[in-house]
This record gives structure tokens, sequence and C-alpha cells, in this order.
């Protein structure tokens, strides 16, 4: 405003940046419908999670599970360039070495992300349908439906991307200050608790999948201290371990 | 107020607070005065009772919650057998969502589990609130629990053996060959359940009458009155409890009418206390 950029100004900017993120969003949506939801959606059958095929239950059911699951993967494919229009939107009020320290942030952040849902989709989900499928038999046939497949997927992946960003999170409290790496350490067994229960929340309501989210959660955690001990205000420049 | 110490002679629970206790001054101290400062001091003469009661809930809520979960393990191994009857009378079972297979089984297994232990937990409760009874109290309410035990057994009998192979064989016979059944496992827990379990609450009905009666709100003219709108009337909660259908409708509103009658023969002997014993609400006796 002072440089004579009024709020309609800034309206404009915003509109332009929300517009941008939309439209990224929506190629990433039509990119993940043809190129992925097959391919997704056809991994596990016969794979090792003993998954023997899929059923629809209602006519329109292939079609609006398979768009379900391109707007989940598109949201996932989208996520750095949003990111970025997130950043430019806020970067003209940013001084000059945040700007980039932000800008630099993005991409570690989303590797993170994709890290967690491809660790969730290849490793925790043939494990989790495995659990849950040996419970059939004895006269219980498997006929999952793909609405309720998709839903599982979708409920299981995007947990573990979200909470793989917790490094990312550290990261930032710990450089502002906010949060001290002796802090962590000390409170160590209140964020096992809470890691425990936020896990419960964000997964299927069963004991195996919590864990499942729980376990490289505890190691992010402590990968998070050690983070936070090099990013630390004052010890960045060999201040010792005396942060906090 | 539960906590008020009423003189009891029968009392044998060990856990409840000793009758010889002495009653601490009950005179307001100055400027002490109000519900308020009364509920305060009632909390300081009773505090030790409070204390006792709050510890023997504590106690029988442990020992109902471990009967359940014992009771539930041992149902997880009936739980195969209860899926081979399911399948037995359905014909073709399914499950149609990844977890579906896995939690139908754990909810087969708590129903079983809350079915065996519930013996125990009705146990516990009696036991708690036995020393806030007065022995007539404790009379009639034993006698209602027997009943309401015997009723939800002889309920759950009636669904499990009339009411859910009726209206399961009269669903099924609308299958064609061009429409085969592929019944999804936890509908049809669901439907098991519906059609037996609503049997065994509704056959409480005469026992609600009963205490009714008792209580000086209904007699015999009453019941002979409302016989219609009763008629009606269970017709339309037979309706609400049953699925959609007229068959179960008819075969859960016969017994409740049966019930009703049962009620309307017994009223008489329960509407009013026999010689040398106070109604249900009279005060306690000094």
């Amino acid at each position: 405003m002072a440089q004579g950029f009024n709020v309609l100004d800034h309206l404009d900017y915003l509109r332009l940046r929300v517009l941008r993120a939309a439209l990224w969003f929506v190629a990433a949506v039509v990119v993940a419908y043809f190129a992925l939801t097959g391919r997704v959606m056809a991994y596990l059958i016969r794979g090792e999670g003993g998954l023997t095929g899929l059923v629809f239950l209602s006519p329109a059911e292939a079609f609006f599970s398979r768009l379900k699951l391109a707007f989940a993967l598109g949201l996932v494919l989208a996520l750095p360039f949003i990111a970025y229009q997130a950043w430019a939107l806020f970067a003209p009020g940013l001084d000059g070495k945040r700007r980039r320290a932000v800008l630099l942030l993005i991409p570690g952040a989303y590797l993170l992300f994709v890290g967690g849902c491809l660790f969730a989709f290849f490793v925790v989900l043939p494990l989790a349908l495995r659990f849950f499928l040996s419970f059939g038999g004895e006269g219980l046939e498997q006929e999952i439906s793909v609405g309720n497949y998709v839903d599982f997927l979708i409920r299981f992946v995007l947990p573990f991307g979200f909470l793989f960003e917790l490094p990312v999170a550290v990261l930032v409290l710990a450089r502002a200050g906010i949060l001290s790496p002796r802090a962590m350490a000390r409170n160590r067994k209140y964020a096992v608790f809470a890691i425990f229960v936020v896990a419960a929340l964000l997964t299927p309501p069963d004991a195996f999948s919590q864990l499942m989210l729980a376990a490289p959660l505890l190691v992010l955690y402590e990968i998070s201290i050690v983070l936070a001990r090099i990013a630390a205000p004052g010890t960045a420049k060999g201040g010792g371990g005396t942060g906090g | 107020m539960g906590l008020e110490e009423r003189p009891s002679p029968e009392r044998t629970n060990p856990a409840a607070p000793s009758p010889s206790r002495e009653q601490p001054d009950r005179e307001s101290r100055e400027g002490e005065e109000g519900p308020a400062w009364a509920l305060i001091h009632l909390v300081e003469e009773e505090g030790q009772a409070l204390v006792e009661h709050l510890n023997e809930l504590r106690w029988r809520l442990i020992a109902s919650l471990a009967a359940f979960l014992a009771a539930s393990v041992y149902g997880w191994t009936l739980v195969p057998e209860a899926i081979g009857f399911f399948k037995e009378s359905a014909g073709r079972l399914i499950f149609v969502a990844p977890a579906e297979a896995f939690f139908t089984r754990i909810k087969v297994a708590a129903t079983i589990g809350l079915l065996i232990s519930s013996p125990v937990i009705v146990h516990q409760a009696w036991r708690f609130v036995l020393p806030a009874l007065f022995p007539h109290e404790k009379r009639v309410l034993r006698g209602f629990l027997l009943a309401g035990a015997l009723l939800f057994t002889a309920g759950l009998a009636f669904g499990l053996f009339v009411a859910y192979p009726v209206s399961l064989k009269f669903f099924m016979s609308f299958g064609t060959d061009g429409m085969r059944p592929a019944i999804v496992v936890s509908r049809h827990l669901g439907f098991f359940l519906g059609t037996t379990l609503s049997f065994a609450l509704a056959f409480q009905l005469p026992l609600a009458l009963l205490a009714l009666a008792r209580l000086g709100v209904v007699d015999a003219a009453w019941f002979r009155e409302m016989r219609r709108p009763a008629l009606f009337l269970a017709f339309v909660i037979a309706g609400a409890l049953t699925p959609a259908d007229a068959v179960s409708q008819i075969l859960m509103a016969i017994p409740l009418v049966v019930l009703y009658e049962v009620a309307a023969r017994l009223a008489p002997r329960f509407e009013r206390p026999r010689p040398g014993e106070p109604p249900l609400d009279a005060p306690p006796e000094r």
C-alpha cells in the first residue's frame, strides 16, 4: 500500500493465485484419471495383499469411485504447484532470506509427503489388506466393491503423507525458536502418546493400521529432534548443544 | 439421594458403609444455610460413604468389564459357527469392504460376549444398589429381575426360532433364477440382530405394564378400557421394531398382544399392595 499497491490490487493478486492453483489441480486430476487410476486400482488385485478382484454394486459406482481416486491422486500430483502458488501469494510480505528459505522448503516437504504416500501404498497397504482379507473364508466370500476399496485406499494412504510432514513442521518451529530440541526430548512420552492418538484418529479404526502409522512417526519424531538441533537458532554456527 | 443412610437389618454387603455409624450433628452452622450449603454439609458428613460407594462402583465396573471381555474371547471361538449358521440360512455370504469381515467377526464375538456375561453384569448392578433398598423393595425388584431375564430369554428364543427364520424365508423367496442371493455379511448380522433382539426387548412389555399397575398409574379397569388402543399400538410398535414387512410385523404383534393379555390378567394381583406391605413409594418406616 505504501508503494501504491491498494486493497483491490491485493485481491486481484489473490484471485490470480487461487485461479492458477485451481487450474493446476484440475489439470492434475485429468492426468491422474487417464494415466494413473487404472494402474493404481489394478496394482493390488491378485497381488500380495490377497485381493482377488473388485465388483461394483450400483450402476454408477465404478465411474464415481474412479473419479474419486482421480481427485485424490490429482491432489497429490498438484501439491507442489499449489504450494508454489501459496508461496508466491505470501512472498511479497517476506524478506529476501526468508523468501528463499520457504521456497527451498517446498521440494523437501513434497518429497516427504510423496514418500509417506508411497510407503503407505507399497509397504503398509498390502500388509493391511492381507490382515483384513484373512478374516474371510469359512463360507465368507470376498467380493470387495470398488467404492469401498477406493475409500479404504484414500483413508489409508493420505494420512501417511500428511503425517510424514512432521519433520518439516518441527524444522520451521525450531527455526522460529518456538520448539527446542531439548523440550522435544524431554516431552518424548507425551509425543508418543499424541502420535498414537493421532494415528488412531486418522486410520481405519483398528489397532493394526494405527501401529503401522505410529511406528514410522516415532522414527520421524527422533529424526525431527536431530533436525531441530541443527536448525535451532544460535546453534547453527557452532553454538554447541545448549540450544533452548 | 442414593447417599442417604437407610436403616436396614438385611444389609449384608461388606462393601457398604456400616449401619452403626453415628449420625453427625446435622444442625447448620452460622451463616451456612440454603440448598448449596445443605449439599456441602451432606458431602462433608457422608464424604467417607461417598468415597466408599465410588470405590465399590469402580470395582463392580471393572468386574463387569472383565466378565464381558472374557466372554467375548470365548465368543470369538464361536464366530465360525455363527458364520456357518448365517451362510446356511442365507445361501451365499459375501463381504464387500476390505475391513468388513474383520469387524463383523468382532461384532459377533462382542454380542455373544454380552449375552453370556449379562448375568454377571446384572448381578454386579444388583449388588451395588442392594444396600439402598428396603426388604420389600428388594423382594419386588428381585421378582422383576428374574421375570425380566425369563422374558428376555423367551423373546430371544421366539425371535431365533420363529421370527428370524420365517421373515428370512419370506424375503429370500423373492429371489429368482436371474436374481440370486449374495448377502452382505454385515447387513445379514444387522437383520439377524434386528429380528431377535427386538423381540427380546418387546417381551419386557408385561413388566412395564405391571410396574405401572404396582405404582397405581393403571388398574384392571384401565386394561379393559385400553384393549383396542393397545391392539393398535402393538402393531405400530411391531412395525417400528421389525424390518418393514407385514409378516414379521404380525409375527411380532401376536406375542405382544398375548403379553398384554397376560399383564391384564395379572394386574389385579399387582395393583394394590398386599396387607402388611407398604406401597413402593411409601416413606421409610422409623
